[in-house]
């Protein structure tokens, strides 16, 4: 299962630190919506499909849409280059055999597919301190759990409205607690803020969502 | 009633991926017991969703998506059924996908059992444990390298900052000197991630030492 990661060699050492950059840039993708997404009409029918039919035709929206996201992630958490598509790999092929546990009542494709994401790049980051895990790579912690799943679709989508208007500062205090794979203390010496002030960012970030999203329902 | 919950800053950090993998699995057996973070981790996780979407795309390699459908058909690994010796238990569901190793009893009251990969086992190092004491079991007084995560699973402990019941999250770090007891209601089994390694070789040492009061 994991012959793929070990080809790339991106697992010496403390690769996945040290190829920390805050602000990874790529080039422009083909990103056009497909016709067939559209007709399905959002990404969880994507998901229903495959988990009713094993539908690869929807599979293959699903990919062409989200792999490149998570590439992208994982990049922007610090991943090389062949890591981070080795992991975009990996979430997308637990879409595949998960999809059954996705609640389209209960969650976003985007926010279930991330949280696969995230599981994964919380397992990622053991294995790099330890390469002789290898071939234990990809088990246990990565798989969903019912936990993942609580805020409904509608609220959920008032949350990423909200997002997307918050002022600068606390977007980036949400950004740097999702994205930027370094500890909170390590966070506020960069900004130059004592660790309190990080904290506090974050929390009150999580404040400002959620008025937002109770002023919406 | 859980009254010991994950600071905020916490829940954004397991929300994010940011947490090491063991407080991670405390953070995540909490989650399945606490309907009121789970609700603040669903928020953490939508916004992640959000950024998902807008993240940059970074172009998947040429053959990337033949190699995806080649791998469709692929036998999905199994996950291996926990120990019997925690059947009696009802483990969070995040717990019962890890690999449990045998457990070691250090009294006849007292066990734990490693919850980590077999290859930081054999090399002697555990960070995430379970341990499990009777009623009335104390341990000696003592105080942490780095912090230590920990979930009750089932019964309850007391040290000098409070009691911690089933579902409850505790966090100490090397401020905290403390002697734990079990409550005399019952045992206690308990999940617990330091951040610093734990020596195998040392534990049961430990533990006896605990058990029987001395200092260390
Ligand atoms: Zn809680």
């Amino acid at each position: 299962m994991s012959a793929i990661l070990i080809g790339t060699g991106e697992f010496s050492g403390a690769v996945w630190r040290r190829t920390w950059h805050p602000r990874v840039r790529t080039g422009s993708s083909p990103d056009a919506t497909p016709r067939k997404a559209r007709i399905l009409s959002d990404w969880s029918s994507c998901l229903r499909a495959i988990a009713q039919k094993r539908d690869r035709e929807a599979f293959v929206l699903l990919f062409g849409h989200f792999a490149p996201r998570l590439k992208g992630f994982f990049l922007r958490g610090g991943a090389g280059n062949g890591l981070a598509e080795d992991l975009a790999q990996e979430t997308m092929l637990m879409v595949w055999r998960k999809a059954a546990m996705f609640d389209p009542e209960r969650a976003q494709a985007s926010t279930w597919i991330f949280t696969i994401a995230r599981n994964l790049r919380i397992d990622a980051k053991r294995r790099e301190r330890d390469p002789n895990l290898l071939a234990e790579f990809f088990e246990g912690v990565a798989e969903p759990t019912p936990s993942d799943q609580l805020v409904s679709a509608e609220r959920c989508e008032a949350l990423h409205r909200a997002i997307r208007e918050l002022p600068p500062d606390q977007a980036e205090a949400i950004r740097l607690a999702f994205f930027e794979d370094r500890p909170h203390s390590e966070i506020a010496t960069a900004l130059g803020l004592p660790l309190g002030t990080v904290k506090s960012r974050v929390r009150l970030a999580m404040t400002r969502l959620r008025a937002l999203v109770e002023e919406r329902q | 009633m859980i009254q010991h919950h994950p600071e905020p800053y916490l829940l954004a950090a397991y929300a994010g991926g940011s947490l090491p993998r063991g407080a991670a699995l405390i953070v995540a057996c909490h989650l399945e017991a606490c309907v009121l973070c789970r609700q603040e981790s669903g928020l953490w996780n939508c916004a992640g969703g959000a950024l998902l979407e807008d993240v940059a795309p970074a172009p998947m390699s040429a053959g990337a998506l033949a190699q995806m459908l080649a791998r469709l058909d692929e036998d999905e690994p199994q996950r291996p059924a926990p120990p019997s010796f925690l059947s009696r238990f009802g483990i969070p569901e995040a717990l019962a996908a890890q690999k449990i190793g045998r457990r070691r009893f250090v009294t006849p009251s007292i066990w734990f059992a490693p919850v980590e990969a077999p290859g930081e086992v054999k090399r002697g190092a555990a960070r995430t444990y379970l341990v499990y004491a009777k009623a009335d079991t104390v341990l000696a007084e003592h105080s942490h390298r780095g912090r230590e995560f920990t979930h009750v699973i089932s019964g309850a402990f007391s040290d000098g900052t409070g009691t911690y019941r089933a579902g409850d999250f505790a966090l100490t770090d090397d401020t905290v000197h403390h002697a734990p007891g079990v409550t005399q209601d019952g045992e206690c089994l308990c999940l617990i991630s330091a951040e610093a390694p734990m020596r195998l070789k040392s534990f049961p040492a430990r533990l006896v030492q605990a058990v029987t009061g001395s200092q260390y």
